[in-house]
């Protein structure tokens, strides 16, 4: 079966990467990152020149709409977008200090889930099945360590009972768990081979608010416990109040506003962010009504002349529309991607 | 489990009733007097009508029909009205034939249909993929009959390779009736096979599978294969049953003295009992098939297994 030939070399032939003995400064760096979606009918650009670097044991926030291309920019560090249709190209993907794109299936096979691995969105449906979850927690420990199948067992229970799932339950499937059991379970899979990058890809959407709380205050304890650097992708502002070092915000497959936690959420300059944050419900004026984003994400097979977010945009002038904005550095860590601020008197209302 | 299975063998009881109703007078309603066609033309009326009363042929349908499940549920079931062989020792003389047949037409199915099926749907719209799926069609669209009589005329007649027919010449004279009845089969199943793994290839846990580090083959054998495997266990369990009764026009295309051939013999020669007897059986065994691919569901999937056990 030729089809396999390129991934049945034998895992251990790739160069073993000790996470631990990489001294860069950042465990990410990815350089004007471009993913489109080409089908027979439209070509979808998804991503369009991401620049994303995180540090040792920080965490990154990555905030946008649906579709905002959160979900597929992570997965390009993985080298996980599905191909076809996805074409990925970028100046650079570097996790840990190496280029995703140059390596083989072998090398990549041993980068995920040591070194980076990725909780997913849905619980319900990112677990096999017809596996037990042991089993699949198990999996990754037997690829990845050096260990018989009898200690990946014992080793895979101790991580259930770590995200406070008893041992014994590793035996049962995952329709005997709830949906925030489940969510525990897809944690420890991740967790299970101690990665110093962790990508949690809207970790608790699914999940009702109480649980919500729960996975993230243990999300928060293991990545202490294991040092961890973290991507947090999610539309929840709250979520990265409380979990995040540093913010990008992203819109229509670009990063319109970065910074410290800091900058973004207290010094807003976007007129995107500034969005967001007014279209969260007051807490002290609970009778008033949302303030919604007027308008709709554009769309996505078509790239705009100008600023993405001009058409929803409450300042856009008229050169807005025809010339792409620059970045602009408000300070050593604070980046916003508009040109109103061409005006040295312009700023945003941010009336809350 | 063994409460579902057992469940399960109750209700073939009233099963093997209605069907030995049904065929036992639609056998009997059929035009033609079986005991004329038993003992020729030449004899008269009085001397048929003596013939009938012996036989119980003069007796109402159903109190015939109970005379014969009496019988069968004693484990006797009937003779045949020509020659007075008994019916379950013919069956069971015939049934290893059948059964060889069987088995080898759905092992080719097995070895072509999956791996095929597999590779289409992982190279989904590639030229592989449209390569499987047209040869699929055209398997489908060929009818059994036509060709086994190419195969014959091809491998018997002109290359003399292989016989025409029987079971005589051991495994040489299984090669054609199988590959004539797996072509179908193969056919249909690598279609199912297609589009349930196609049903999963894009599923999330096959992202997580990867994103764990596991190599494309275990996820698409291990991870994928595993969960598309219900429709084609269905598909294929199906067809294996099928081939009990229905391999009716291969066996007698190839006269093969199976069990298909011989319910065929029955039914042509109006021999109530034989035929209501043979259908019985098949019946059982298409039953115990059946169940026998419920029990692998539950192996396959744990859900299944739970609706089983009520867990």
């Amino acid at each position: 079966m030729s089809m396999f030939k390129k991934f049945s070399k034998k895992q251990t032939a790739a160069a073993t990467h000790d996470p631990a003995t990489f001294d860069g400064e950042y465990v990410l760096n990815v350089e004007n990152l471009n993913v489109r979606f080409e089908t027979d009918d439209a070509t979808v650009y998804a991503v369009n020149g991401i620049d994303l670097k995180l540090k040792k044991k920080q965490t990154l926030g990555l905030v946008g709409e649906t579709g905002a291309g959160k979900t597929t920019t992570v997965l390009s560090l993985l080298n996980l977008v599905p191909d076809p249709p996805g074409v990925v190209s970028a100046d650079r993907i570097e996790v840990n200090g190496r280029e995703v794109t140059k390596m083989s299936a072998a090398e990549l096979q041993t980068m995920r889930g040591k070194e980076i691995s990725m909780i997913f969105q849905d619980p319900m449906t990112s677990l096999n099945p017809v596996m037990t979850v042991g089993d699949q927690i198990a999996e990754s420990i037997l690829l990845h360590e050096n260990v018989d199948k009898k200690t990946a067992a014992k080793l895979a229970g101790d991580m259930l009972e770590t995200v406070g799932i008893p041992a014994e339950r590793g035996s049962e499937y995952p329709h005997q768990f709830s949906g925030g059991m489940k969510q525990r379970v897809v944690i420890a899979i991740a967790l299970a081979c101690h990665p110093n990058i962790l990508i949690a890809d809207e970790p608790t959407t699914a999940l009702d608010v109480t649980i919500q709380a729960q996975v993230l205050e243990l999300m928060n304890g293991l990545k202490e416990k294991y040092q961890t650097s973290m991507v947090m992708i999610t539309h929840d502002l709250g979520i990265v109040a409380e979990t995040c070092d540093e913010v990008a915000v992203m819109y229509a497959g670009r990063i319109v506003e970065k910074g410290t936690l800091e900058d973004v959420f207290r010094r807003t300059k976007h007129p995107y962010t500034e969005g967001l944050f007014n279209s969260l419900p007051k807490m002290n004026d609970r009778s008033s009504k949302l303030t919604p984003i007027p308008g709709l994400v554009p769309d996505p097979t078509v790239i705009p002349e100008g600023c993405a977010f001009a058409e929803r945009c409450p300042y856009a002038k008229e050169s807005c529309f025809t010339k792409h904005p620059e970045n602009r550095w408000v300070s050593d860590t604070h980046m916003v991607v508009c040109d109103a601020y061409d005006d040295p008197d312009f700023h945003i209302k941010r009336g809350r | 489990m063994w409460k579902y299975i057992c469940k399960r063998i109750a209700v073939l009881i009233p099963l093997v009733f209605l069907v030995s109703f049904i065929v036992y007078a639609l056998m009997d309603f059929a035009p033609g007097d079986p005991v004329r066609s038993l003992v020729g033309e030449n004899m008269t009326e009085e001397q048929l009508e003596q013939k009938r009363e012996e036989l119980g042929f003069n007796d109402p349908l159903i109190v015939r029909y109970g005379r014969y499940m009496k019988g069968v549920f004693q484990g006797d079931f009937g003779k045949s009205m020509y020659g007075g062989k008994d019916v379950l020792t013919e069956y069971m003389s015939r049934l290893p034939y059948t059964l060889k047949l069987a088995g080898l037409a759905i092992l080719l199915t097995i070895i072509i249909a999956i791996p095929l099926g597999v590779i289409a749907a992982v190279k989904h719209n590639s030229w592989i993929d449209t390569i499987a799926s047209t040869t699929a069609m055209m398997g489908l669209s060929i009818p059994g009959f036509w060709l086994g009589l190419m195969l014959m005329l091809l491998f018997s007649l002109q290359l003399e390779w292989l016989p025409t027919s029987g079971a005589e010449d051991g495994i040489k004279s299984y090669i054609m009736p199988a590959i004539t009845l797996a072509v179908a089969n193969a056919s249909l199943s690598t279609r199912t096979t297609r589009s349930s793994m196609l049903d999963q290839i894009r599923a999330d846990y096959l992202r997580t599978a990867r994103a764990k580090g596991v190599n494309e083959k275990t996820v698409i054998l291990k991870h994928a294969l595993r969960n598309a495997l219900i429709p084609i266990i269905t598909i294929i369990g199906s067809q294996f049953t099928v081939m009990f009764s229905g391999a009716v026009v291969v066996e007698s295309v190839f006269s093969w003295p199976g069990v298909g051939n011989l319910t065929l013999t029955a039914i042509r020669g109006h021999d109530i009992t034989a035929a209501t007897s043979y259908a019985i059986l098949t019946t059982v065994l298409t039953a115990v098939t059946l169940l026998a691919v419920d029990v692998l569901y539950a192996y396959i999937d744990p859900r299944i297994k739970a609706q089983y056990t009520g867990k």
